[in-house]
C-alpha cells in the first residue's frame, strides 16, 4: 500500500537523472538538489542511427550528455575526406564549449546506433547558475579545472612537438 | 521543383492554414483556454520546482493548482472584508460634511464649487472610456455588451425585466470560467512536456538544438517578462495600498488594485493610476494634498525602477524604451484594451523571431558568426 502511494508521488526518472549526472565530471561535486535542479532543465532528445547531432560550423549552444547508444565525432579534411576523432559512450559529454562561448563547432557528431542524448541549453544553465550563484561557481570551477587540463595537455604536446627531431 | 517536394512544402503551410482558420472560427469560446494557456505557462516554473523534489508531474500540478486556489481564496476574501469596511467608513466619515454644505460654511461651499469642474471633466474622461470598457468586457466576456445593455434598457423602460435572463447568462459564463480555466489549465501543465517532445520530434538531427534555442529564447524573453511584470505588479499594488493608508487616502484597497492592474500596461497604466488617485484626493474630504499623493506615487516609481524592475525582470524582453512605447501605441492602434496587455509580449515575441530567424539563416547559409555573446560571457565569469 505504502508502496503504491509512493510510486503514485515519487518520480523515479528524477532520480535516474540525478545519478547520470553525478558521473558526469563536470558536475560531480554538485548536492542533491543542485543535481535535480539540474536534471529538471534538461531536455531529453532520440537520435536515430546516422543522424546528426550537430555539423562542424553549427553555432554551438548546448552541451550534449550521450544517456544511451553512442555517438562519433569527426572532422572533415581538404578533399573531401573526414577522420574519426572518438566515440562517446554513454555518461560522455560533448560541446560543453558551447557553454562558455557561442562560437562555431569544430567537430560534427553522428549517432553510430540509435541513442538518447540530454542537451543542457547554455541559456537555461546560465539563468539557473545567476539563481544559484554557488552552484554557478562550482560548475565554473570544474570548468576552470578542465580547461587547465586541457591547456596543460596541449602545452606538453607542443614541448614534445619542438623537442623531437625531425 | 518536383511533385513531391512541392508537397513537402504544401503540407505544412496548408496545415497551419487550416488550424488558423479553425481557430479564427472558434474565437467566441476561446479566450478560457487562451487564459488557461496563459496561467498554466506562468506557473510552470512552480510545476518544475515541485518535480526537483522527486515529485511525478501529475501531483506537482495538483499541489499548485490547491496551493493557488487557496491563495485567491484568502486574497479574495481579505479583499471583500476589506473594501466593505472601506466602504462603510467613508460613508460615515463623508456624510456628515457633505450634509454640512448647505450650512452657513462659505468655505465649503466654495470648496464644492472649485471642484465641480473637476468633476466634469472626470465624467467626461468616464464617458469616452465607456466605449474602451465595452470592448474589453466584449472581449474578455465574448458578450455583446452594447446588444445586451440596450435589451436590458427595454427591459426595465417596459417593465418585464427582459434584460435579467441576458444577465444570468453573463453570470452563468463568468463562474462556468471560474471552473474551466484552472480546469484546462491542469491539463494543459500535465500535457506540457509531451507537447515539447512533439515539438521536437518534427525537428530532425541537428535541427533540435536550434529548434530549442528558438523555443529557449522565447522563454527567456517572454516568459521572463510575463511573470516579471506580475510580480512587479503584486509588488506595486502592495506598496501602493502600504502607502495609501499611510497617507488616510480613502479606497485605498481600490486604488491599489488599479495600481497593480494597470502596472501591466507599461507608461499609460502607472499615469492612469496616479491621476485616479489624485482625483480621489481632490474630491474627497480629509484627505492629503495632491503634492503629497503625487510624491508617493514618484516615489514608487523610483522604487519600482530602482529594485523590483532590476530584481524581477533581468534581461526581460530586452525591449528599448523607445520599442516598449511605440509596441503599446501600435497594440492600442490595433487591440484596444487587449492589443495594450499584449503589445510588449507580442513585440518581444517577434524580436525573438527576427533574431533567432536570422541566426539561423546565417548558419545555414555559412556566413561568418560574430564574437560571442559578451553579456551572457559576463553573466557566467
Amino acid at each position: 500500500m505504502i508502496e503504491a502511494i509512493k510510486s503514485y508521488f515519487w518520480d523515479p526518472e528524477t532520480e535516474r537523472r540525478e545519478t547520470f549526472l553525478r558521473g558526469v565530471p563536470l558536475f560531480e561535486r554538485l548536492g542533491r538538489r543542485d543535481l535535480a535542479r539540474l536534471a529538471s532543465i534538461m531536455t531529453e532528445c532520440a537520435y536515430s542511427e546516422g543522424e546528426t547531432v550537430f555539423r562542424e560550423g553549427d553555432v554551438g549552444r548546448a552541451l550534449a550528455l550521450v544517456c544511451s547508444g553512442r555517438i562519433e565525432i569527426s572532422r572533415s579534411l581538404a578533399g573531401g575526406k573526414s577522420v574519426t576523432l572518438r566515440l562517446v559512450e554513454p555518461g560522455g559529454y560533448i560541446g560543453e564549449m558551447a557553454l562558455l562561448d557561442e562560437a562555431p563547432r569544430s567537430a560534427t557528431a553522428v549517432a553510430v546506433e540509435a541513442s538518447r542524448v540530454y542537451l543542457l541549453h547554455k541559456a537555461r544553465l546560465s539563468g539557473l547558475m545567476l539563481s544559484r550563484p554557488a552552484m554557478g561557481m562550482q560548475i565554473i570551477g570544474e570548468f576552470g579545472k578542465l580547461l587547465a587540463k586541457r591547456f596543460r595537455e596541449a602545452e606538453t604536446k607542443a614541448l614534445l612537438a619542438a623537442e623531437t627531431p625531425r | 521543383m518536383s511533385l513531391s517536394r512541392l508537397l513537402a512544402y504544401c503540407f505544412p503551410l496548408g496545415s497551419a492554414a487550416l488550424a488558423a482558420a479553425l481557430l479564427w472560427a472558434a474565437r467566441p469560446v476561446l479566450m478560457p483556454f487562451l487564459l488557461a494557456l496563459a496561467f498554466a505557462y506562468l506557473a510552470d516554473p512552480a510545476v518544475r520546482s515541485f518535480q526537483s523534489l522527486g515529485l511525478r508531474r501529475a501531483p506537482s500540478v495538483g499541489l499548485v493548482h490547491l496551493i493557488l486556489i487557496a491563495a485567491v481564496v484568502a486574497g479574495a476574501s481579505f479583499a471583500v472584508k476589506r473594501l466593505r469596511a472601506e466602504t462603510a467608513r467613508i460613508e460615515s466619515g463623508t456624510s456628515a460634511p457633505w450634509e454640512e454644505l448647505d450650512s452657513s460654511d462659505a468655505g465649503q461651499l466654495e470648496n464644492a464649487a472649485r471642484l465641480s469642474p473637476v468633476a466634469e471633466k472626470f465624467d467626461d474622461l468616464l464617458a469616452a472610456a465607456e466605449p474602451w470598457v465595452l470592448e474589453a468586457n466584449e472581449w474578455t466576456l465574448g458578450v455583446d455588451m452594447e446588444g445586451w445593455r440596450s435589451k436590458a434598457a427595454a427591459g426595465a423602460a417596459s417593465g418585464l425585466g427582459v434584460g435579467v435572463s441576458e444577465f444570468g447568462a453573463l453570470l452563468i459564463r463568468a463562474l462556468s470560467w471560474l471552473l474551466l480555466i484552472p480546469f484546462a489549465s491542469y491539463f494543459i501543465l500535465l500535457a506540457g512536456p509531451g507537447a515539447l517532445d512533439s515539438l521536437l520530434r518534427l525537428a530532425s538531427g541537428r535541427h533540435i538544438e536550434k529548434t530549442l534555442h528558438v523555443l529557449w529564447s522565447l522563454d527567456e524573453s517572454v516568459g521572463r517578462y510575463c511573470r516579471g511584470i506580475l510580480l512587479e505588479s503584486l509588488g506595486i499594488g502592495l506598496l501602493t495600498y502600504a502607502g495609501l493608508r499611510a497617507l488616510g487616502v480613502d479606497f485605498a484597497l481600490w486604488l491599489s488594485l488599479l495600481s497593480g492592474a494597470a502596472n501591466v500596461i507599461p507608461v499609460a497604466g502607472p499615469a492612469a493610476a496616479a491621476a485616479a488617485a489624485l482625483l480621489v484626493s481632490f474630491g474627497g474630504v480629509l484627505q492629503p494634498g495632491a503634492g503629497t499623493v503625487l510624491g508617493l506615487f514618484a516615489a514608487l516609481r523610483a522604487v519600482d525602477h530602482w529594485a523590483l524592475k532590476p530584481a524581477l525582470m533581468h534581461g526581460a524582453g530586452e525591449l528599448h524604451p523607445l520599442a516598449v512605447l511605440f509596441s503599446v501605441c501600435c497594440g492600442a492602434a490595433l487591440g484596444g484594451p487587449a492589443g495594450l496587455l499584449l503589445a510588449v509580449p507580442a513585440a518581444c515575441v517577434l524580436r525573438v523571431f527576427l533574431v533567432s530567424g536570422w541566426e539561423w539563416t546565417r548558419d545555414e547559409l555559412g556566413l561568418k558568426a560574430p564574437p560571442g555573446d559578451l553579456r551572457a560571457e559576463r553573466a557566467l565569469v
